[in-house]
């Protein structure tokens, strides 16, 4: 009896060292032996690939990396999924930022997809990289109203003859608008989709998801959400990449978690049970 | 006058940009953008403030208060470090980007993801079925968990599906009403700065 006891209630009392050292063993041993566990496309994610394969070639589309380095390592690889579907395609980017770090991932993006960033042949004219905008939704409004109000590039050249920026005199050159980001999309729904009509999708880490899904269809044509949006993207643009090699480590992850809610919840449950009786 | 005056500056501007929003006017659009490009220059300004402030504040720490000096030290130049390499080569060198990527990425992702441990032992912790309530929650979560994770569909094909419905039509719902209560509570919020009623911002409210 007395062993009984002790069994609910270590089950309810798991020191965190277990379970940090449990999460570790999830975690790391699924990326040194991957079992490839078989990944479906979701709804989020379908619909943002169809609408980057809707668009005519040759389409500007705004990219706007929101991305700060602690997100990064689940946004991030949506950016590579997502800029080599638009290489593919023959889209051209316009890549910026309202936050500080976001055009150093734009670059990362840009030499991971393309080979090169600025010493690229077609920097400036399939792709550019316009840097950082200070002033949060403020510096998007002025954005809005004006996009080519950067004069310089991220690297410091002008911008004035670059024959990409030549083809933007309004936010509605923008056939598309893709956030990537750790944070809510209601200012880009603000500032380009409602007045300008620009139509948006997003690249978001898991925990932005519910709110961003209160704007999809209407307004958010598409999301990713968090690591397995970039390996369900990985997968279809057949690209197989960081994303994808870290589904096996979430769902060992997720299993464990799942695992200690249940046993805790089975030592709670037990504890009350033998309290009532006695 | 110390106050009627910045609570008619606040009515009059707030009165511009909601205007600007819904009226297409030749006048008044381009005067509200040229008010939108001051709030760039005085958030520029806040950042040099913010660097006048960390420099100020570790410099104190290091040579008044002689605490956590190492920490401070270690900030001063590692900030220092970012400044000069921005300022001669420029954000989008390489060797800036060298040290993005090699110093602030790896580092704040660890810090991120450290809360992942964290958050599995509050789990572990906080999700119990104390109530029916808190049972629906627990379930849902676990369904949510599994429908995010390949390992959901290899243990029973619906999952995915479920874990869509949920996040599509309970979620979405619960999320919809937030956002607008939020919208209908700035709305007020702003009628009541226009009207002046509202003089909590301003400092002591006197």
């Amino acid at each position: 009896m007395a062993k009984k006891d002790n069994l609910s209630e270590r089950l309810s009392k798991i020191d965190n060292r277990v379970i940090f050292l449990l999460l570790a063993i999830c975690l790391g041993l699924p990326l040194l032996i991957p079992i490839g566990l078989p990944l479906g496309i979701s709804t989020g994610t379908s619909s943002f690939y169809k609408y980057v394969e809707g668009l005519p070639s040759g389409s500007l589309v705004a990219c706007v990396y929101e991305i700060s380095a602690s997100v990064s390592p689940e946004v991030y690889p949506q950016a590579v999924a997502v800029t080599a579907h638009l290489k593919s395609r023959n889209l051209k980017i316009v890549a910026l930022g309202f936050s500080v770090t976001g055009p150093m991932f734009a670059d990362n993006a840009f030499r991971d997809v393309f080979g090169a960033s600025r010493e690229h042949e077609l920097y400036g004219k399939s792709f550019v990289n316009l840097g950082y905008i200070a002033g949060g939704e403020a510096a998007m409004k002025v954005f809005a109203t004006n996009p080519r109000m950067v004069e310089k590039d991220f690297y410091g050249r002008d911008t004035k003859d670059m024959q990409i920026l030549q083809e933007v005199s309004s936010p509605k050159d923008f056939k598309l608008m893709i956030v990537y980001s750790g944070d809510w999309m209601e200012p880009y729904v603000r500032q380009f989709g409602d007045p300008h009509g620009v139509p948006i999708a997003s690249g978001v880490t898991s925990t932005i998801v519910p709110r961003i899904m209160a704007f999809y269809p209407a307004k958010i044509k598409g999301y990713l959400t968090g690591l397995r949006g970039a390996a369900e993207y990985e997968l279809l643009v057949k690209r197989p990449g960081s994303a994808l090699g870290g589904m096996d480590a979430q769902s060992a992850a997720h299993l464990l978690i799942i695992g200690l809610v249940i046993a805790g919840n089975a030592g709670y449950l037990v504890g009350r049970f033998r309290r009532k009786e006695a | 006058m110390k106050i009627k005056l910045p609570l008619a500056i606040t009515t009059i501007i707030l009165v511009l940009m909601v205007a600007d929003y819904f009226v297409k006017d030749p006048l008044l659009n381009p005067l509200v953008r040229d008010l939108t490009k001051a709030i760039l220059i005085m958030t520029a300004c806040a950042v040099g403030i913010g660097v006048i402030r960390l420099i100020k504040l570790n410099v104190d720490r290091i040579t008044v208060r002689k605490t956590n000096r190492l920490e401070s030290a270690i900030t001063l130049i590692a900030f220092a470090a970012f400044v000069i390499v921005g300022a001669i080569l420029g954000s989008g060198h390489p060797n800036y980007a060298y040290m993005f990527n090699t110093i602030i990425v790896p580092l704040d992702s660890t810090m991120f993801a450290l809360s992942g441990f964290y958050m599995a032992s509050a789990a572990y912790r906080a999700f119990r079925a104390r109530s029916e309530e808190a049972f629906v929650l627990l379930l849902a979560g676990v369904v949510v968990m599994l429908g995010q994770a390949p390992v959901g569909e290899v243990l029973w094909s619906a999952t995915p599906s479920l874990s869509q419905w949920i996040m599509d039509v309970p979620n979405t719902a619960g999320v919809r009403a937030l956002i607008m209560g939020i919208a209908i509570g700035m709305l007020s919020l702003t009628i009541r700065m226009i009207t002046g009623h509202e003089k909590g911002y301003l400092a002591s409210g006197e």
